[in-house]
């Protein structure tokens, strides 16, 4: 039997997908105005999706445990550095050393996925703020880590990573040894001229990495622990009565999460081919969660088509609006600030809209009770 | 023991999983250092003396190490080349004083240090690779431009917004 669409299924469509229908629409008018070839825009889009599909996916996982979006998983971006900076510093090149920065940061994620996951258990209700709050600390040892102790109480000893003074490292480390070592590892070219020039690259063995991470959230899913995880997100105390371990599985949730952001910075940084040691990190938990809202997730419930539409879109307006802004009004400055905004901005605008459906859906079935008890008092 | 287990419950197969998992991956680890370093090697044609006995520049030679493609080296030519692993290989061709082309045999060698030098004239005069190479130091210079230039903050694709925190 065909149902018919009603206005209260358009709204509810509009109402659940507002935020990647804005960026829909926000791309739609830039395109023509920034001028850019589909081809280059491809080409753009693609690169982008390979270096921060990682970085996304790996906040799927506290999602399902309902612990909400992950600010943490900068922690396991600053293991991913703290990987990458070894590996520079001992001149360890291509895929080993990429592999090589993949173990080393795998211990320091665990370790700080494990704190992490414990302070969380600690502030339960309000874990989105603490898991902020907590990348900002964090962020404060990593800096006195990096800035005063490496050198002379970590031995690295690299003209190419330590500040002249002898101790601390540079704001930026050149990532040549090791850029793009898995995109050319074994990529294609599509659409390029007789001389190779333009195109759209296809790394094929990133993409195969990114498509064992999804395989491996979707069979997460099914097994045990995701079935536990999912209760847990569900509601914690029917969980605990169900005899599930509430706390260690959310614990465990966030450690796996801060490890993939781990690997995800590893991909990240050897497809920029730089690393800023003091800044990388902060921005990519920010850009990866908004990411994720403006493909369509919330706070409680995201998928992997969330992750990949959001960084179709998200990037795609990182690409349009400063080339948009300077045709318009001659300022490329315009689109800086406009993509400022806008980040700040979806990531606020989806933590109202998860509320007031929140307090909606309540709502709702508060009435639905009430209306019930009415007539069970009736009869 | 730990929580009122006993030895038996606490060293049981999966402990021993778990244990074994960690040795690989450190083995694994120990082995991609080894295999990924990578290591500069100069390959230097300059006269130059050892234990006391003058080797003289080489006329011309054809050298390649680890497959790695021909170089031509001409007296006083000294040529930096990225290595990976840990033993190498290196083939000379040269000519004597007839012009006569001489193929040497390779010579197996490791690298001392992580810059490493190696002389030319003293392989093609027979002496053997851990005589003939040694640790390249080079002279310390003073602060450049491009050390200071290292130190501008870095933009990456979300643009510089270090500021907003």
């Amino acid at each position: 039997m065909k149902r018919e669409i009603n206005s209260k299924d358009v709204r509810n469509f509009l109402s659940n997908n507002i935020v990647p229908i804005i960026f829909i629409v926000l791309c739609a008018a830039c395109f023509p105005v920034a001028g850019y070839s589909p081809e280059y825009l491809a080409d753009q889009i693609i690169t982008r999706i390979m270096r921060n599909s990682f970085l996304v996916l790996s906040l799927l996982i506290p999602i399902m445990a309902g612990m909400g979006l992950n600010f943490g998983m900068t922690l396991g971006a600053m293991a991913g550095q703290i990987g990458i900076i070894f590996i520079t510093a001992w001149n360890v090149v291509g895929i080993p050393g990429l592999l090589l920065a993949a173990i080393i940061a795998t211990p320091i994620a665990v370790l700080l996925g494990w704190f992490c996951g414990k302070m969380l258990n600690m502030a339960r209700g309000r874990e989105m703020i603490t898991s902020y709050m907590i990348s900002f600390f964090m962020n404060g040892v990593y800096q006195l880590v990096v800035l005063y102790g490496m050198g002379p109480v970590i031995p690295i000893h690299s003209d190419q990573v330590i500040l002249p003074r002898g101790y601390g490292v540079r704001n930026t480390i050149d990532l040549l040894n090791v850029r793009k070592s898995i995109d050319n590892f074994w990529s294609i070219k599509l659409f390029a001229d007789e001389n190779g020039v333009g195109g759209i690259n296809i790394p094929i063995l990133t993409i195969i990495l990114i498509a064992l991470l999804c395989v491996v959230i979707i069979w997460f899913r099914k097994t045990k622990i995701g079935q536990d995880m999912r209760a847990v997100g569900q509601d914690m105390e029917v969980a605990r009565e169900a005899g599930i371990k509430v706390e260690r599985t959310r614990v465990l949730a966030i450690v796996i999460s801060t490890v993939f952001a781990a690997y995800g910075m590893v991909i990240y940084l050897s497809n920029m081919g730089t690393l800023n040691t003091y800044n990388s990190h902060s921005q990519i938990g920010m850009f990866s969660i908004a990411a994720l809202l403006v493909g369509g997730a919330s706070v409680s419930k995201a998928s992997i088509k969330n992750v990949f539409l959001g960084i179709v879109l998200f990037h795609l307006m990182f690409i349009l609006t400063p080339q948009a802004g300077k045709n318009l009004i001659g300022q490329a400055q315009i689109g800086e600030f406009f993509r400022v905004f806008v980040s700040y901005g979806v990531i606020t605008l989806a933590l109202v809209l998860y509320e007031i459906r929140t307090r909606r859906e309540k709502a709702e079935s508060a009435k639905t009770l009430a209306l019930s008890q009415m007539q069970e008092a009736q009869a | 023991m730990i929580k009122g287990k006993t030895a038996k419950e606490i060293f049981d197969i999966r402990f021993f999983v778990r244990l074994g998992c960690i040795i690989v991956i450190i083995a694994l680890a120990v082995f991609l250092y080894f295999f990924g370093k990578q290591r500069t090697l100069y390959v230097d044609n300059w006269s130059t003396e050892i234990d006391g006995k003058s080797y003289k520049a080489v006329d011309w030679a054809m050298v390649e190490v680890d497959d790695l493609g021909d170089q031509e080296y001409s007296p006083r030519q000294r040529r930096g080349i990225a290595l990976r692993g840990t033993t190498h290989t290196i083939y000379i061709t040269t000519e004597d004083d007839d012009f006569n082309e001489i193929v040497l045999d390779p010579v197996e060698f490791t690298l001392p240090a992580d810059q490493s030098i190696i002389s030319l004239p003293a392989l093609v005069a027979g002496l053997p690779a851990d005589k003939a190479i040694q640790e390249f130091i080079p002279e310390p210079s003073p602060v450049q431009a491009s050390d200071t230039a290292a130190e501008e903050p870095a933009v990456d694709e979300f643009g510089d917004m270090s500021m907003d925190f």
